[in-house]
């Protein structure tokens, strides 16, 4: 396929994660003052796209389907190697309190600090403003609750930096969904009754 | 002024930092070190072990969070419980559920989440070590122009051209002698500038006649653009800055996290 070489050559400039359906426009609508190939379908994409993968397998780059596209990447086992350039900064990793509170926004956004709190028994102002900061959670909005407390929930680069499709792709996303949170003030009756059936239920497991 | 990263008691967050990121975290840790089964808790030797960790603590001089103080009274509290007879509870409590219960829910849960974060963190760690190309500064064309695009550097120096010509305006005999607040002044702004419009960076300050109510605006700016409601951006360096107002999040169509997925961000059941 002539393409083949385009998508590669797109997949290798692009900064940031390149969706299936954007790259075949671009292969239909051509070069800059040129012709391109109007039969290109997204479908066609993402098989070359998957042949391009394992074209990449045994050398020095990988593609990644994250974000809701496709980048390329450097290997993960050769990091120290690539690194070693100048110019090159990893991204710095979450301290063990932020990860958890990503957990928590990660898998019942959109949720306010009140929620997080009552999730992680601890303050969670720091971390929070820590992850806006940098741009891995967002305020999507406020909650309809007394005092409209404000409304957390990830970004796209919160997908990056996990390497996650989207948010299907979080591990154990079914189960983590269902978890009842405690309420931020006091829990109802009915409610608390339920959670703790379904602890005594599953307790053998444990 | 800014480098305000961890704002609430660092030292609350050295504990943290040091061994567990909160007292449920730590009550999980002592469950699994006396091999107990997390829904058929001892009361008396958690809580003995709690206390323990705690002076522990304080021994070795750390600070130790508020959060963990409010739980060792709760284990007190739990603690008395079981200690007295069932006839003798106040009789409000006799047909209620045991408390424990909601402690042992509380911890379920923040398991659960605990055990996710060390999958992500895992995740985290794999892909750090994957690097992509990042856009470059020069090449950018204007329309990838996105918050972060003009430094802090551009931002202070803009920031002193201002400064200066209102202390011009202040020898000029124009005095004010208004107290203004960093949050009268992020009211000012959200008030001033409509979600996608934009101002000329100069122009914010215009009106203001004393240093302060400069300082403070510049503050409550960059304030705002921390917390994503601005950005400041420039078409070209040395271009002038303009600061733009963010889409309000509420209107926003498009989640960013939803993307390519085509998934409202707010659906998963509660």
């Amino acid at each position: 396929m002539e393409w083949a070489r385009v998508l590669e050559a797109l997949l290798f400039a692009a900064t940031e994660p390149m969706e299936p359906s954007r790259l075949a426009a671009i292969l239909r609508e051509g070069p800059e003052g040129g012709q391109g190939w109007p039969e290109v379908k997204e479908q066609d994409v993402r098989d070359e796209l998957a042949q391009l993968s394992e074209r990449l397998a045994p050398r020095g780059l990988i593609l990644r389907e994250v974000a809701g596209g496709f980048r390329i990447g450097t290997a993960p086992d050769l990091s120290g190697w690539v690194a070693r350039l100048k110019g090159v900064v990893r991204p710095p990793r979450l301290s063990p309190p932020a990860l958890e509170t990503m957990a928590v926004i990660a898998y019942r956004q959109p949720i306010s600090r009140a929620e997080v709190e009552a999730v992680r028994g601890v303050d969670c102002s720091g971390t929070l403003d820590t992850l806006v900061e940098r741009g891995i959670i967002r305020i999507t909005g406020r909650s309809e609750a007394p005092g409209r407390p404000i409304l957390y929930g990830t970004t796209s680069l919160f997908l990056e930096h996990f390497g996650l499709k989207d948010l299907e792709d979080l591990p154990n996303s079914e189960e983590l969904r269902r978890v009842k949170l405690p309420a931020p003030a006091d829990p109802s009756g009915p409610q608390q009754e339920e959670l703790i059936h379904e602890a005594s239920e599953s307790a053998p497991q444990s | 002024m800014i480098p305000m990263l961890e704002t609430p008691g660092s030292e609350a967050l050295r504990v943290e930092l040091a061994a567990f990121t909160g007292p449920l975290d730590l009550l999980l840790h002592l469950i699994k070190e006396q091999e107990m089964d997390i829904y058929d808790i001892r009361m008396e030797k958690l809580t003995e072990q709690y206390l323990a960790r705690l002076d522990k603590m304080r021994e070795e001089n750390l600070a130790i969070a508020g959060e963990f103080l409010v739980m060792a009274a709760t284990l007190l509290y739990l603690k008395s419980r079981t200690l007295l007879p069932v006839q003798d509870r106040p009789p409000e409590e006799v047909e209620e559920e045991d408390p424990k219960w909601e402690l042992i829910r509380q911890l379920i849960e923040y398991r659960k989440f605990k055990e996710a974060a060390g999958q992500l963190g895992e995740r985290e760690a794999l892909h750090s070590r994957i690097f992509g190309r990042v856009p470059e500064r020069v090449t950018a064309s204007p329309a990838l122009m996105g918050p972060g695009q003009v430094s802090m550097f551009d931002l202070v120096w803009a920031f002193q051209k201002i400064l200066r010509s209102v202390e011009e305006r202040a020898k000029a005999g124009r005095f004010s002698d208004e107290q203004f607040t960093v949050g009268q002044k992020i009211e000012f702004l959200l008030d001033r500038l409509q979600p996608g419009e934009e101002i000329l960076f100069e122009d914010l300050f215009r009106s203001m006649s004393s240093r302060g109510e400069v300082v403070v605006t510049f503050l409550a700016m960059l304030e705002l653009i921390r917390l994503r409601q601005l950005i400041a951006k420039q078409e070209a360096p040395l271009q002038p800055i303009l600061i733009q107002r963010a889409l309000d999040p509420m209107l926003d169509v498009n989640p960013v996290a939803g993307e390519g997925a085509g998934q409202p961000v707010g659906d998963s059941p509660v």
